[in-house]
């Protein structure tokens, strides 16, 4: 006795084609429409997100809670960090209460975008591409971006293209990103995190890290890693609190609030406590933002 | 979304290759292992049954998540470092391995006893009995379920980007964030990933057919 089976014929298989093109054609159309539309919601005159705020009382702030000394969770799984004295800071001073919403630098933006928060507060840094996407506020603190290597590394790196040929680790979404591309002949490795970057570079599973100066020697003190910071200066980077464009109000009142903490030295005394007792970097920020 | 396509296609291509190439060589190495398991179980062996057992409930009743981190984060906290792309293949070909033996063995177990009742006193051993008689019918019957988990496991691998490896779902989300654009990228990877999976399964349907032939 012989058995014969018709198997179910794939030729209908055009149907879920035609619908996959429907939807991805639909998304081309409203994909140009979301990036001209989100710059331009500032229809009521850019006061919205600020009066919003004011009315729910609360503030949503984004961090990453992995980046120490910017924002990380010690034993008792507190949020600490710079980052959340400084945005504790801001809820004070204009009377709102803070909430902090972990994110990390790929979601910052769409974060946004979306509606997930009102602002970043995590040492971002300011750029040309950013901007595009965002509004900044005036810059709070001023970091040093640096190249990092495995201890055991008794190479000559003072500079990006040093590192030609190298496997390069760095955040995701980070503005190292495009640092690590402009390298030629590098292999680029983006990791969720700076503790699993540098432990990868500990290992020898990529052989270098570009990033903060501070968040790197900090997480390899903490963490016992074997790595090491280069003499490297690539770029002094500006971080400011970043939100959605089109906001001048919000823009505006952020803006007096750092220059405040400037001049009473609160941003001094913030960095000394969290960076150490030369990194009071007020006049490079007074110099920035041309007071 | 054309123009980032074209942009974005060079980096694309080649994460295709790596993650057809994590794909075939999981499935491989995922069958063998399945196949050996399921003999094991379907054998009278009791000791190496237990930990045949023991694989396979550990890799089924824990996410591939958690395995892939497990053996690329966590393993070197032991002293054992493995680079990203074997870990990969090491977690998938697990993972595909527990679930491939349970596929072989509803196969071994869906022919009919009598089947090899007649091999033995026709005067097979079991291993000719297994190659000539068994392990054909097995196949038929186990052909859906072997192909639908290898069609899952091409979508599987798009969780070995969370270790650095550069395959499709991780090219989507670089150029994503660069280009703030995540809607087009997403899609267009979903689109390829699509494809892909429609190949595969064009071949499945293909295969089931020839197999089904009277003989």
């Amino acid at each position: 006795m012989t058995s014969h089976s018709r198997p179910h014929r794939r030729s209908a298989g055009w149907i879920p084609a035609l619908f996959v093109l429907a939807v991805i054609s639909s998304a081309c159309q409203s994909g140009q429409g979301a990036s001209a539309s989100a710059g331009s919601s500032a229809d009521g005159g850019g006061d919205e997100l600020l009066s919003r705020v004011r009315a729910a009382g609360v503030l949503r702030v984004a961090n990453p809670q992995t980046s120490p000394p910017y924002s990380f969770r010690d034993e008792a799984n507190e949020v600490m960090g710079f980052d959340v004295d400084f945005a504790n800071e801001v809820g004070e001073r204009i009377d709102i209460d803070i909430e902090f919403i972990q994110g990390t630098f790929d979601t910052f933006i769409p974060g946004l975008d979306t509606d997930r928060w009102d602002v970043v507060i995590a040492g971002q840094a300011i750029t040309d591409e950013r901007k595009e996407q965002v509004d900044f506020s005036h810059p709070y603190r001023v970091s040093m971006v640096t190249i990092f290597l495995n201890c055991e590394d008794t190479a000559e790196v003072h500079d990006l293209p040093d590192l030609e040929g190298r496997s390069i680790a760095v955040l995701a979404g980070s503005s190292d990103v495009a640092r690590a591309e402009s390298v030629p002949d590098a292999e680029l490795k983006t990791y969720e995190n700076a503790t699993l970057a540098l432990t990868d570079l500990d290992l020898g599973r990529v052989d270098s890290y570009i990033g903060s100066r501070f968040v790197g020697t900090y997480v390899a003190e903490k963490s016992g890693l074997n790595v090491c910071a280069t003499d490297a200066a690539l770029t002094l980077e500006q971080n400011a609190m970043s939100f959605s464009k089109g906001q001048a109000a919000f823009k505006a009142e952020m803006d007096r609030l750092v220059v405040e903490m400037i001049d009473d030295g609160t941003i001094a005394e913030l960095s000394t406590r969290w960076f150490g007792p030369d990194e009071d970097v007020s006049d490079d920020l007074r110099e920035i933002i041309g007071e | 979304m054309w123009e980032l396509f074209q942009r974005a296609a060079p980096t694309l291509v080649e994460a295709l290759g790596v993650t057809v190439f994590l794909g075939v060589t999981a499935f491989t190495i995922g069958s063998t292992i399945g196949l050996a398991v399921a003999l094991i179980r379907t054998s009278k062996l009791r000791l190496i049954k237990y930990v045949a057992v023991s694989y396979v409930s550990i890799f089924l009743g824990t996410p591939m998540l958690v395995q892939i981190l497990l053996i690329y984060f966590g393993l070197p906290q032991l002293g054992i470092a493995i680079d990203p792309i074997p870990s990969g293949i090491l977690a998938l070909s697990l993972n595909v391995g527990a679930y491939q033996s349970e596929n072989f063995r509803a196969g071994l177990l869906g022919v009919d006893v009598g089947q090899r009742e007649a091999a033995y006193s026709v005067g097979m051993s079991y291993w000719q009995a297994m190659r000539r008689i068994i392990f054909p019918q097995a196949l038929r019957i186990a052909l859906p379920p072997i192909g639908t988990r290898f069609i899952a496991l091409m979508k599987d691998t798009s969780l070995v980007s969370v270790i650095t490896v550069t395959e499709l779902t991780r090219v989507a989300e670089r150029v994503g964030s660069a280009t703030f654009r995540y809607l087009e990228m997403y899609l267009i990877v979903a689109a390829i990933y699509w494809i892909l999976n429609f190949v595969l399964a064009l071949g499945q349907a293909t295969l089931e057919r020839r197999l089904a032939r009277p003989y």
